[in-house]
């Protein structure tokens, strides 16, 4: 488990299946690249912790949070939809709701893939601010590196630059295509590359790219 | 790059120890690549962008 970095630790609560790969590594890219950390349920395989307090840990841990709610599609298999995203949402509004000082001030992104759908079936959550990605990595990255930028601002750091949205978008597309060499120099499949391996790589190319 | 930028990055790299492979393997790598695109830079053979999105 990570040492927690409240300040700069982003909770990524975001669908982990195949078909939202391409947005979930690259919100995780926009992150980093905006000089904070992502974290999820994927950073730490430990068999004898049980997955909810695991989650709770790392939103106790985290001063902000993306929230995608776009997975809203019944379960091919079973026929029923899932629930961790709004759960997890709930959790993090909780805890900025009733936690200490610290708790108090997390600050959350809600994205869905239209900016009003969340009104059909979340509608308790009617006057929060959800952005909608349209499915779109480039829109995705451009929302996350907006609201981070704002963050800043709301916590009184007006002074400090940050890359804009295009050219985060850019240099993801360029990391994209570092990504496979990488991986081969290090025997990974990057269709299969483990969260904390793909975190690593993300951090060192972001270092080696100033 | 913002100063915030370089300072999570090394955070990070100092945090995380959970991935399959040591931050110096990656780091070496990653060095490897940029480099081996470097050289094909300068022989005017540009690298492809990802095609999606």
């Amino acid at each position: 488990m990570p040492v927690a970095q409240y300040d700069q630790d982003v909770f990524v609560n975001c669908p982990f299946d195949d078909e939202y790969r391409d947005l979930f590594d690259a919100i995780v890219f926009a992150v980093h690249d905006c000089g904070f950390r992502a974290r999820c349920a994927l950073e730490a395989d430990d068999g004898t912790q049980v997955r909810f307090e695991k989650i709770v840990g790392i939103i106790q841990g985290c001063r902000y949070g993306v929230h995608d709610l776009s997975r809203t599609e019944l379960d091919v298999e079973h026929g029923l939809p899932r629930f961790n995203m709004p759960l997890e949402l709930g959790l993090f509004l909780g805890a900025s709701r009733f936690g200490g000082r610290r708790q108090k001030q997390k600050n959350a992104l809600i994205l869905d893939t239209e900016e009003h759908r969340y009104q059909r079936f979340i509608s308790d959550i009617s006057g929060q601010d959800v952005h909608g990605h349209g499915g779109s990595v480039a829109e995705a990255v451009e929302t996350v590196r907006d609201w981070l930028r704002s963050a800043l601002v709301a916590r009184g750091e007006k002074g400090v630059r940050m890359r804009g949205g295009e050219k985060v978008y850019e240099r993801y597309r360029r990391f994209l295509t570092d990504l496979p060499a990488i991986c081969e120099e290090l025997e990974l499949n990057p269709a299969k590359l483990p969260y904390n391996d793909y975190t690593t790589i993300v951090v060192e190319w972001i270092l080696e790219n100033r | 790059m913002p100063a915030t930028a370089l300072q999570s990055a090394t955070a990070v790299k100092r945090s995380y120890s959970t991935g399959t492979v040591s931050r110096s393997k990656v780091r070496k790598a990653v060095k490897k690549v940029l480099a081996d695109e470097s050289r094909q830079r300068r022989d005017g053979v540009a690298p492809q962008l990802h095609p999606k999105k």
